[in-house]
């Protein structure tokens, strides 16, 4: 396997912006006017921008130099996918340039070039072909690409019949046999059980270590800073931040949460995700003791949850999740991961889980009690964080409000050192009315709890 | 009535000469087009040379020539068609229909890929070109607006110049021939340039 090895970058990106259109017939008639201007080399000015058109990604520099791994975070739609398809090459930048060196692993998306009415067999020597390879090379690799995929019972069937994990291992699997200098994974690899992810994994650590460069896509913060030594924050095409990984993801986490969250009084944030197009649901939580003062432990508590839509919502489900506030710089990660409770949550109550079923709620605004019959939290100063998942009655998809803020426990207990509040009482019994004794009665003395 | 003129061989054999022909044209326009929708996917994906589509596509239509070529030699032989020794020699004119017919294909295939009213409007644009077209009569001698229009058709030439190096011998109009042979190249050029040029776009289009 022969490497480009001279220090040299494999891909350095200069100034690259593209520009995109949002009208569908305004992209065909100016995608006519670029190619007209494409063959007679009469290109407008690409600083401009036509009507309808927008910066899907604006002035990006970058360099991959060999056995790097970069990671790309953004929200949806900040220009990732944009940046990976022209790095890969597939489609031009308006304006910079891209130098690459080296054969390149599209893993945009897996299994694309395989032709359904083929068999495995032949579509190995089709993909990778494509992918740059010449006949003899992959008849070399064959058997270790078979090996791989562990498809060699459905190695003569056409590829139609395959089940959708069966062609991503495949398509896995003669990506990374071309033994490319970079590949570029577009959150691919969410595909395939768990056995195969795993091997994915070990596969894309040895490439690493033999100097094969990656450009990561990935939604999880944990993999990219697990797997990449920098990253690029990209936001609305622009790059934010980009270096080392765990300072460009902290920072991405930060505003995702403060982006979306803007405050609300009491240090409380809130926020949401809705489709396009819809107005979100919205939730904000307010805690309130026994009477309208400090939240005491071992009282009474009450967290008093607002949700005002726009529209009914159809089950919904609320959850929420105390934390020490001590971490306040730990990126939320608000989308679906709120029951991952290996972070340094120490509580957690869903209302679905506790039995209670909100099939409905109408529009406007609803009060919800959540009740904490004592409040078992000892003193401190605690951050809340709470999801709300609902469904909006002619769609599908899960809506997502989210609202975090901060509160705080006193303690009248004089003697501390417990992790928890534990309701008590002491109790003084005589010898007769021990358990297995006949009863004779009533304890004779008994303590009231300790008066917080 | 439609003047058929004084034709050499069997009626038709005549035809299915000029069907073939036609068919080759035909197939050789729509190619590009056709291997370029086809490998949408491919094209979004994975970033390859795009003219292996091209060359791939190319030597279909060279095997789908040759079994046009195979059922007009039967034609042939079962009319017992006199060949004449320039018969060999139809591999030019030939190459140039091929030529003519891709260029144009590629011509006016980021057009067709992109806007979905032109690749509608395709066969009707063929149709009316097939009526101009010398298939099933021969190249009319008047001076009528449609004998003009037949004989301003490039694709005029170089349908007569296959039947006659057939069946007739040397070209009798051969400047006419090479004329349209040269704009055969130079339009089989053109469409590579243009399809170059204009692929990354029409991709771009779609995996927007």
């Amino acid at each position: 396997m022969e490497r480009l090895n001279d220090g040299k970058p494999l891909i350095e990106a200069r100034g690259l912006s593209k520009r995109f259109c949002r009208d569908y017939q305004k992209s065909l008639i100016y995608g006519l006017f670029d190619v007209a201007g494409e063959i007679f080399r009469v290109r407008p000015p690409a600083t401009r921008l036509r009507p309808a058109e927008f910066w899907a990604l604006t002035n990006i520099n970058f360099t991959l130099n060999r056995g790097d791994a970069i990671g790309i975070v953004g929200r949806n739609g900040s220009g990732k996918t944009t940046l990976l398809r022209v790095l890969a090459g597939t489609i031009k930048p308006t304006t910079g340039s891209v130098t690459r060196r080296g054969r390149i692993a599209p893993m945009l998306a897996l299994g694309a070039g395989f032709n359904p009415v083929l068999s495995g067999r032949e579509n190995i020597f089709v993909n990778m072909a494509i992918l740059g390879l010449k006949r003899d090379q992959i008849k070399r690799r064959f058997d270790e690409v078979v090996a791989f995929s562990g498809i060699e019972e459905s190695l003569d069937a056409p590829v139609q019949n395959y089940s959708s994990g069966m062609v991503a291992r495949l398509g896995f699997a003669c990506a990374v046999h071309t033994a490319p200098d970079i590949m570029l994974v577009d959150e691919v690899l969410a595909v395939g059980d768990w056995f195969f992810q795993e091997k994915c994994r070990e596969k894309i650590q040895s490439m690493r270590n033999e100097g094969t460069a990656f450009v990561i896509i990935n939604h999880s913060p944990q993999m990219i800073v697990d797997s990449c030594q920098n990253a690029i924050y990209l936001s609305s095409g622009r790059c934010v931040a980009a270096g080392d990984a765990k300072e460009v993801v902290r920072k991405y986490g930060e505003d995702i949460w403060r982006d979306s969250t803007p405050p609300s009084g009491g240090g409380a944030v809130t926020g949401e995700t809705g489709l396009e197009g819809r107005h979100p649901h919205r939730v904000s939580c307010e805690w309130s003791g026994e009477v309208p003062g400090p939240l005491v432990s071992g009282r009474m508590a009450v967290a008093n949850i607002r949700v005002s839509t726009p529209e009914p919502l159809h089950k919904v489900n609320l959850l929420v999740r105390v934390e020490p506030s001590v971490e306040q710089d730990r990126p939320v990660w608000k989308n679906g991961q709120a029951g991952d409770a290996s972070a340094a949550s120490i509580l957690i109550a869903s209302s679905y889980t506790d039995g209670l079923w909100i099939s409905e709620l109408p529009e406007g605004a609803t009060w919800v009690e959540l009740r904490f019959e004592p409040l078992c939290l000892t003193a401190g100063h605690y951050r809340f964080l709470l999801w709300s998942y609902a469904h909006v009655a002619d769609l599908d998809d899960q809506q997502v409000a989210f609202t975090t803020g901060y509160f705080e426990v006193e303690s009248r207990e004089t003697l501390q050192g417990s992790n928890y509040h534990q309701p008590r009482r002491w109790c003084l019994q005589p010898e007769a009315s021990k358990p297995g004794a006949p009863d004779k009665g009533r304890p004779m003395e008994c303590m009231a709890p300790p008066k917080p | 009535m439609l003047n058929l003129g004084e034709a050499p061989i069997p009626f038709a054999a005549f035809v299915v000469f000029g069907c073939s022909l036609w068919q080759i044209f035909a197939s050789a326009l729509m190619r590009p087009i056709q291997a370029f929708s086809a490998s949408r996917h491919l094209l979004t994906k994975i970033n390859f040379p795009r003219e292996a589509l091209l060359a791939s596509e190319f030597w279909k239509l060279l095997g789908s020539v040759g079994v046009h070529l195979v059922l007009v030699a039967v034609v042939f032989g079962i009319y017992r068609v006199p060949l004449e020794a320039t018969a060999p020699l139809v591999v030019l004119p030939l190459a140039a229909l091929v030529a003519f017919g891709f260029g144009l294909g590629l011509l006016i295939s980021p057009a067709a890929l992109l806007l979905g009213d032109v690749s509608n409007a395709l066969p009707f644009l063929t149709g009316a070109l097939f009526i101009v077209t010398p298939v099933v009569y021969s190249v009319p001698q008047g001076k009528g607006l449609f004998a003009m229009a037949v004989r301003l058709n490039p694709l005029s030439s170089l349908f007569e110049g296959c039947r006659e190096l057939i069946s007739h011998g040397l070209p009798t109009h051969p400047m006419a021939l090479a004329a349209a042979c040269g704009l055969a190249i130079i339009v089989f050029v053109a469409g590579l340039v243009v399809s170059r040029a204009s692929m990354p776009l029409v991709v771009e289009r779609w995996s927007a």
